[in-house]
């Protein structure tokens, strides 16, 4: 478990990492180019977050996302070609290109969805939770939330449901400062600095690490999801990190302070401080890491390439995956 | 009352608000504690201050976290049930929400001319401001129950003591105890120090920081040790007990739990009890260095990882008598009321005793 990541566990954690950051800097350009049909919204900054949990994850377990969802669904294993015609809609894509950015799933990674309504992951996780619990099989839902998603009356019906039944859920909370253009420090008295202060009074144990050093992500990740597997029930994450983009592609971001991002590409990365920590340890060489950087970067060129190729959907399509028969 | 009392006596106010937080409420019961909470201590305490007279607080200008919310109660306590507040100055600063506001913070009361510091949070927190405070004696107030060096104290009580030393009611002299420290180099250039603990560690990286898988410390080095501590000083305080007073410090080394010269069972966090194997114990006496090569690892402070070693890293750690003031607090109050400073002025006046 925790701090004892072998160095085939760490090479794939960074890969993954770098697979997040390469997919979301492509998106960036070329959505500006007009070619990407709808809305997109950026993980860059955030990866440990979604990488340290997923980490710890098997395809049984659950994850519910968010409209920010690429990152998690890298994470949780979902084929990034798929990924990629699903953005430009494309018939190959995870969803057959109906679906677009925010409606990324793939059950059968355990990926249940981005989603475009804020606050709408946390009880979508505590149900996935309901039927480990009933069925016994040791899964976990992991939940990922903003900051402008904890206020939601949603998360609290969660966070509430989940410690009154004992499931076993993991509330990950990717605190990076902004809901669009707010902090939560102008939308709150409690939780303006750590908003796990909330999580605290229904009666889980809540605590908030640095969400931008993969370590202190994984290790709380680890404890926290052991923990629920086991049956001790849920926990709550608070994970500060930054977004580097806007809130959407196209955000003129006036809210921001100056300099904001280029001082923590800099200095706060966590690509950067994850291979500092590898290669300062002598675990891994830096040819290594730029290694995978070269290949991802040719993955995720490859992707595109594919999407953009790819046909769209017929539009007999349209009356297909519209409702679900049980 | 004293007459040459101190004029303008100012106390600056440490409260961290990433103390109690961390990733010991999710491995042990660790006892959390919220900002609204740490500022309602912050409130006690400065009424309590302000009973002696202390005329004004500095804290740090976390607008969103502690100073804003303290701002916003004062006026109502002050405007509803008719508190008596201090000056409340916040420090020009920038905040960077890391411990190097706690430096930088620490930095600029000295400067602005504090008798004092009262420190809220846990041994951690107490560490960074040892690194900056000088002689400036320090209050230390522990946010939780997980901490060896604060006190887990009535903050108003407290705040009453602080005050009596701050406004020179009770002189420094008779008010505060000189610690013990650890003073740690690596490479010959970078200094810390420890107030209760210094580990090495088999983690390969600092991560979330807290220190509590027994197989992993490899040694440990305290400057006192006392059997009803928490945390990796009571391990030390199992062997042999040792006062903060005493001159000497302990360094164990460790080995799996049935191997060895003997098996503790020891608190190493609130709840959590684990066996330790004890191979080797050995006293620290004043500035004997020990050096240390070829390490791998990491070296915690005070329960919380902060450096990782290398192979070529080389490391001296030493005990060192000249660590920093605290105030002991019940000996403060004990001489106040011997002396009558906390009598009304007259029995037919409820004021302050400082307004007469
Ligand atoms: C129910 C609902 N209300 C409002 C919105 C509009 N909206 C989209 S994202 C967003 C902010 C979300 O902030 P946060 O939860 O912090 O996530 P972040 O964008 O920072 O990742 C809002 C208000 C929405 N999509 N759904
Ligand atoms: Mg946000």
């Amino acid at each position: 478990m925790s701090g004892h990541m072998s160095k085939e566990d760490l090479l794939k954690a960074y890969r993954k990492m770098r697979q997040i950051r390469e997919f979301e800097e492509r998106i960036h350009t070329e959505f500006a180019t007009g070619e990407i049909p709808g809305f997109v919204h950026l993980y860059a900054g955030e990866e440990a977050v979604a990488v340290g949990f997923c980490e710890h994850l098997n395809d049984k377990d659950r994850i519910s996302s968010t409209h920010r969802g690429h990152g998690h669904c890298i994470a949780k294993g979902v084929d990034i070609m798929g990924m990629m015609a699903e953005i430009y809609g494309r018939k190959t894509g995870t969803c057959g290109g109906k679906g677009g950015s925010m409606h990324i799933a793939d059950l059968d990674v355990g990926m249940l969805g981005a989603n475009g309504i804020v606050g709408a992951g946390p009880p979508l996780a505590c149900g996935a939770g309901l039927a480990s619990k009933l069925r016994k099989d040791g899964s976990v839902s992991v939940v990922f939330f903003g900051d402008g998603a904890a206020n939601q009356g949603t998360n609290f019906e969660s966070m509430n449901l989940a410690v009154t039944w004992d499931l076993p859920v993991v509330f990950v909370l990717e605190n990076n400062g902004y809901a669009e253009s707010t902090s939560p420090k102008y939308t709150a008295r409690v939780g303006t600095e750590n908003i796990a202060d909330r999580a605290r009074g229904f009666g889980m144990p809540a605590i908030t690490v640095d969400g931008n050093d993969f370590f202190a992500v994984y290790e709380a990740a680890g404890e926290a999801i052991e923990r629920a597997r086991k049956g001790g029930g849920p926990a709550f994450v608070e994970c500060k990190t930054l977004r580097y983009y806007g809130h959407f592609e196209g955000d003129a971001q006036t809210y921001r302070p100056k300099g904001e991002v280029k001082e923590a590409r800099a200095n706060n990365d966590p690509l950067k401080r994850f291979a500092a920590v590898v290669v300062a340890a002598d675990l891994i060489d830096s040819a290594e890491l730029e290694k995978i950087d070269k290949e991802v970067l040719a993955q995720i060129d490859g992707a595109v390439t594919a999407a953009k190729a790819a046909p769209e959907p017929d539009p007999e399509s349209l009356f297909t995956d519209v409702y679900v028969s049980y | 009352m004293n007459s040459d009392l101190v004029a303008n006596s100012a106390v600056g106010i440490i409260a961290n608000p990433a103390s109690g937080q961390d990733i010991r409420r999710l491995i042990s019961a660790a006892s959390g504690c919220s900002i609204s909470e740490k500022t309602n201590i912050v409130r006690r305490l400065c009424l309590g201050m302000r009973v002696p007279g202390v005329e004004k607080v500095y804290l740090i200008p976390d607008h969103s976290g502690i100073a804003g919310s303290l701002l916003r109660i004062r006026d109502q306590g002050s405007a509803a049930l008719g508190e008596n507040w201090p000056e409340i100055a916040l420090i020009d600063m920038p905040v960077e929400e890391k411990a190097i506001d706690t430096l930088r913070a620490v930095n600029l009361m000295v400067k602005a001319g504090v008798r004092l510091i009262v420190v809220l949070g846990g041994d951690g927190t107490h560490r960074l401001v040892a690194s900056g405070c000088a002689d400036i004696p320090l209050v230390a107030l522990s946010t939780g129950t997980n901490n060896t060096f604060p006190h887990f104290q009535e903050a108003t009580v407290a705040g009453i003591a602080a005050g009596l030393v701050a406004t020179g009611a009770v002189a420094v002299s008779d008010a505060t105890r000189r610690n013990k420290v650890l003073r740690v180099e690596i490479d010959e250039r970078c200094c810390d120090l420890a107030l209760v603990d210094l580990c090495l560690t088999d983690d390969i990286w600092i991560g979330s920081r807290a220190v509590w898988k027994a197989e992993r410390v490899r040694e440990i080095f305290v400057p006192f040790a006392r059997p009803d501590a928490i945390g990796w000083s009571a391990v030390a305080g199992y062997v042999r007990h040792i006062s903060r007073e005493s001159s000497d410090g302990l360094h164990l080394v460790l080995c799996p739990p049935g191997q060895g010269l003997l098996t503790l069972c020891a608190p190493i966090a609130p709840g959590l009890i684990l066996p330790v194997g004890i191979a080797e114990i050995h006293t620290l006496k004043p500035l004997d260095v020990i050096s240390l090569k070829n390490l791998t690892g990491t070296v915690s402070l005070d329960g919380e990882r902060e450096f990782t070693l290398r192979q070529c890293t080389s490391l001296n750690i030493w005990l060192d008598l000249n660590g920093p003031l605290t105030v002991d607090v019940p000996h403060v109050l004990n001489l106040a009321a011997e002396r009558g400073f906390l009598y009304c002025a007259s029995t037919e006046s409820t004021k302050m005793p400082f307004e007469r």
